[in-house]
């Protein structure tokens, strides 16, 4: 059974600080005692100190936020949902995604939903996607916009250069190796980036297709070297990680290694329209429709400087927005109790 | 209704204006009334005190956490501290 928690959230920035109250810790002052099972007020609460401090445990799905965002869009159907493997930075900073396998009907300049990630909602695809018919690199770039606050900590979370690729060979890792001295250098500076014991990469460029792909790593102590735990696939839109042996190859240039933030959950939906066309519909309740033109009508009394107008129409605008909330409340009201409530 | 029919009741002729307008429209809507809604779920990562904001967030109606004073799995909503914790983010993530 899960352990009850109690956590309490501040705003900074436009991050989101979760706090959690320790009650694991036995030290310090605010010591509370236990609560009684079936008291119904501190039921199952355990005794320790009652300070505030960063979440103690990992939970998934922990945080559920409730929001209203703005409807500048609308999802057709679901056939275009993609999981997506993760993300990580291109060498520019732009947002990259990665995947096992192609991204199939997407275009520069078309736009996508993202869900299930801290970048919810549309972003626009730019520069690149790449579908290489070797695999080079399976991933498509994002307008910086896309990128929110995340900044990559340097360019060596994307790399390209020569490597050679050692296959497994018995009880060793297949890895891969920069060719020369300063491509070791460029994996040196990567695998110094990384605190991670074992993570996961992207390899793109290699000649052979099947060196190419998201892999499950860990840094070798051996100067310039990663070696390879196993690789991922996907099937059924779930990912399974096998052995990898892996093809051995010899200075493979332009080949691209970059960090991947492994993201379940994170899928993109391709089957969006945005308002950017006059044939659009403006997904709104009739009512609100009205209201709309009202808000549009005082914007362009504004740019006019006919204030008196735009105070008008924006007067029009706030009141049907207020009766269309307020004609939804209907019936006898109910007050609801607190858990600290007086029975 | 659509664009088109919004563009003549207001007798605007420039579509890119027009829609610029809307989406401020949109958001100012749903700023002074949650006129669409939706959800997000965030995995709580230990050690880990800031987490992103959704991107298309306009306004925030309610936070909820999983296990909050409970031992149900129950989303409840968490109240906003006030004031600075004492305990700082070591890391500062």
């Amino acid at each position: 059974m899960a352990s009850r928690k109690d956590y309490t959230y501040q705003i900074k920035g436009n991050k989101l600080s979760l706090l959690e109250r320790d009650q694991t810790s036995g030290t310090g002052l605010n010591y509370v005692y236990a609560g009684t099972d079936g008291d119904g007020v501190m039921d199952g609460t355990t005794s320790g100190s009652i300070s505030l401090t960063s979440p103690i445990e990992s939970v998934t799905d922990g945080i559920e936020l409730e929001y209203a965002y703005s409807p500048t869009y609308t999802i057709s159907n679901t056939t275009g949902i993609t999981p997506v493997f993760g993300w990580g930075f291109r060498y520019d900073g732009r947002l990259t995604l990665f995947d096992t396998n192609e991204f199939t009907a997407l275009t520069v300049g078309s736009s996508v939903y993202f869900n299930g990630t801290r970048w919810a909602g549309i972003q626009e695809i730019a520069v690149e996607i790449y579908n290489h018919p070797n695999g080079a690199t399976r991933s498509i770039t994002f307008t910086a916009e896309a990128n929110v606050s995340e900044q990559p900590p340097n360019k060596a979370t994307q790399i390209t250069g020569a490597v050679d690729l050692v296959a497994l060979a018995g009880d060793t890792y297949a890895y891969v190796i920069g060719d020369g001295a300063s491509d070791k250098n460029d994996i040196e500076e990567f695998k110094d980036l990384i605190l991670d014991e074992e993570y996961y990469i992207h390899i793109g460029g290699m000649a052979t297709d099947g060196n190419n792909g998201i892999f499950k790593v860990k840094s070798s102590s051996t100067h310039g070297q990663i070696d390879i735990i196993s690789k991922a696939t996907k099937a059924e839109n779930q990912y399974t990680f096998g052995s990898f042996a892996g093809t051995a190859v010899d200075g493979d240039t332009n080949v691209k290694i970059s960090y991947v933030n492994y993201a379940p959950g994170f899928q993109i939906n391709a089957s969006v329209d945005t308002l950017n066309d006059e044939s659009d519909t403006i997904s709104l309740t009739p009512y609100l429709s009205k209201a709309l033109v009202y808000y549009v009508k005082a914007k362009v009394a504004e740019d006019q400087l006919n204030i008196e107008a735009k105070e008008y129409m924006m007067r029009e605008f706030r009141k049907m927005v207020e009766k269309h909330e307020s004609s939804k409340i209907a019936g006898s009201r109910g007050v609801m109790t607190g858990p600290h409530s007086i029975r | 209704m659509k664009v088109q029919e919004l563009m003549e009741r207001v007798g605007i002729t420039e579509t890119g204006r027009a829609i610029a307008y809307i989406k401020d429209g949109l958001e100012e809507m749903n700023m002074l009334a949650e006129t669409h809604v939706t959800t997000a779920r965030i995995d709580i990562e230990k050690d880990k005190r800031f987490y992103d904001l959704p991107f298309d967030m306009i306004k925030i109606i309610d936070i909820r956490c999983k296990n909050h004073l409970n031992s149900k799995d129950e989303y409840r909503s968490i109240p906003r501290g006030i004031g600075k914790p004492i305990n700082k983010d070591a890391d500062g993530i």
